[in-house]
């Protein structure tokens, strides 16, 4: 049972978040990418992400854990998406938070050249911004830079960089060499 | 995860979405999702479209959306609009509603199908090994999500006395000349031109569960629709339809005038200025909804999905503020950590060179996590 917090989410946000849900259980993601749901069932407002690292890209072989957080009025608003740990990657800052576009809403606007065309609407969805997000670990994007020292990595030496981030996922999986 | 009480708690209809059709009938599916609305997701509800591009929302979905922000554009081409290019969709509203009383016998056949089909195939092959898919079904009881073998609700007669939609003996109306032609000819009939056909003496099978369909649940859909036509209808012709409330800028106003706004609509003026300003544009927003629905609401009925919106959004700030301080950590150990030990395994082993470490497909699926135990721990 949703307990006490059952009378105080809105009811829409809540039906369209087990919409997604269910979409998410009964198809998966496209080529079993990731899988997503909330983290407990007190709580649908908090999700988690499993996400596999991209092919061909540094990040294969990795396996991503994310903290979706919806806000009351979604899908009006976006939600948040935090990377718990954090991925050594130029749109993610430090603190595991992700740094997109299609998260951003047009009011809202960190990087001025974003596009309003790649901005949240409401009829996003889960899956495609997680999508995005997939594309974006395996094309960084410069211009949006959340990890500074990560992007001049990236722009200087991409060998360290890939280095770095293979270290990384090792670490994270508890490999030790 | 209990999506059944999650859902009874929202104490509305079950969530339903195109792939409760099986995944060989693409049409249903397809069907379904073009009367959805994009925002909620929901099967349209009061639908209305945008002049300026053309898509479709429910009218409080979209009144909603161009609320929020400076920039008003279509949530789903974002080319610009405003609240005045929100138009009623008639045509697809009475589609909606008459899809709304049609699909649960729709779902039923083609499950039905699927599910007769299957156990044929069984049968033949003199195997019963495949698992029963489980699927959602709503209990009219207690309206509450139950997932349910299949076999545990079908009445015992439907083996014999009900029909197989695949039966070969099963008529279907033909879109070109309206005849009835069995179903396994329909094909050839039409690729023929529309020869007439030979039917079977006993065409009574089919036509049961297919008048049923037509009917709507216990026949209802048919008479809704006249009764609107007839009463409701010509009721609103003979006087001009209502005008919706044009919306407000209450930087501009003093106090007084926003109380003045509140007492014109009969709204209450507790509170402070900030909540007057929130309930009178939410009147207004649920307002004008009200009146791209043919089902129209009463002004208390309005009233009273005010009051409850401004109570769940008072509710909502609190609770919001609770959840920044709270830290789910019980529920996130208990459903996730497994599951993430079992994909660190895999991806373990596919870093290390070995090949299987890709995700397993329809992971999500599988109600209990899988069991890892020691493993961790030997890898
Ligand atoms: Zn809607
Ligand atoms: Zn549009
Ligand atoms: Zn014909």
């Amino acid at each position: 049972m949703l307990g006490g917090s059952k009378k105080t989410q809105s009811s829409t946000a809540l039906r369209r978040l087990m919409t997604e849900y269910k979409q998410l259980t009964t198809h998966g993601a496209p080529d079993g990418m990731f899988t997503a749901g909330p983290i407990s069932e007190d709580n649908f407002f908090e999700w988690e992400a499993l996400i596999q690292g991209p092919e061909g890209t540094p990040f294969e072989g990795g396996v991503f854990l994310a903290r979706l957080t919806f806000p009351t009025d979604y899908p009006l608003s976006p939600f948040k998406m935090k990377f718990d740990p954090a991925i050594f990657h130029p749109n993610i800052y430090p603190n595991g938070e992700v740094c997109i576009s299609i998260l951003h809403t047009p009011g809202d606007d960190p990087h001025m050249y974003e596009l309003s065309s790649e901005r949240w609407s409401p009829v996003q969805s889960i899956e495609k911004v997680v999508l995005s997000v997939i594309s974006m670990l395996a094309e960084p994007n410069l211009e949006s830079g959340a990890n500074i020292d990560c992007c001049k990595l990236y722009r200087d030496d991409r060998s360290e960089y890939e280095r770095r981030v293979k270290q990384m996922i090792r670490e994270q999986l508890g490999i030790t060499e | 995860m209990d999506l059944a009480s999650a859902l009874a708690a929202t104490g509305s209809d079950d969530v339903s979405d195109p792939s409760d059709f099986p995944e060989n009938f693409g049409d249903l599916r397809t069907l379904d999702r073009t009367l959805r609305c994009p925002i909620c997701k929901d099967l349209f509800n009061a639908p209305v479209l945008l002049a300026t591009c053309g898509h479709s929302f429910c009218s409080l979905c979209i009144r909603e959306a161009l609320k929020e922000g400076e920039k008003k554009e279509c949530p789903a081409c974002r080319i610009p609009t405003q609240e005045s290019s929100i138009k009623k969709n008639i045509v697809l509203e009475e589609s909606v509603e008459a899809y709304k009383g049609a699909r649960s016998n729709v779902l039923f056949l083609a499950n039905d199908a699927v599910s007769r089909k299957r156990r044929r195939e069984e049968s033949a092959n003199g195997t019963d090994e495949t698992p029963r898919p489980k699927r959602m079904k709503r209990q009219s009881s207690d309206h509450v999500l139950q997932s349910v073998d299949e076999d545990d609700e079908r009445p015992e007669e439907s083996e014999d006395s009900e029909v197989e939609i695949l039966d070969s003996n099963a008529l279907v109306d033909c879109p070109i000349c309206n005849h009835k032609v069995l179903v396994t000819r329909i094909n050839a009939h039409i690729d023929a031109g529309c020869p007439e056909e030979q039917l079977p003496s006993d065409k009574g099978k089919g036509k049961v569960q297919w008048a049923k369909l037509l009917a709507g649940p216990g026949g209802k859909t048919g008479s809704k629709f006249g009764r609107r036509g007839a009463g409701g209808d010509t009721d609103r012709s003979s006087s001009p339809p209502p005008r919706p409330l044009a919306k407000v800028s209450y930087h501009t106003l003093s106090n007084k005038q926003v109380r003045m706004l509140l007492q014109t609509q009969g709204l209450a003026e507790t509170g402070d200025r900030k909540q007057w300003e929130q309930r009178h544009a939410q009147w207004i927003t649920l307002y004008n909804a009200n009146l791209d629905s043919s089902k129209a609401k009463s002004t208390d009925q309005l009233k009273r999905d005010l009051d409850k919106w401004e109570r769940l959004r008072a509710r909502d700030e609190k609770e919001k503020e609770a959840r920044m301080s709270r830290v789910d950590a019980k529920g996130y150990e208990k459903s996730q950590n497994e599951h993430f030990a079992k994909l660190i395994v895999q991806a373990r082993a596919s870093v290390q060179g070995k090949s299987n470490g890709t995700l397993v497909k329809g992971e999500a699926e599988s109600d209990k996590p899988i069991e890892i135990s020691s493993d961790v721990e030997t890898v």
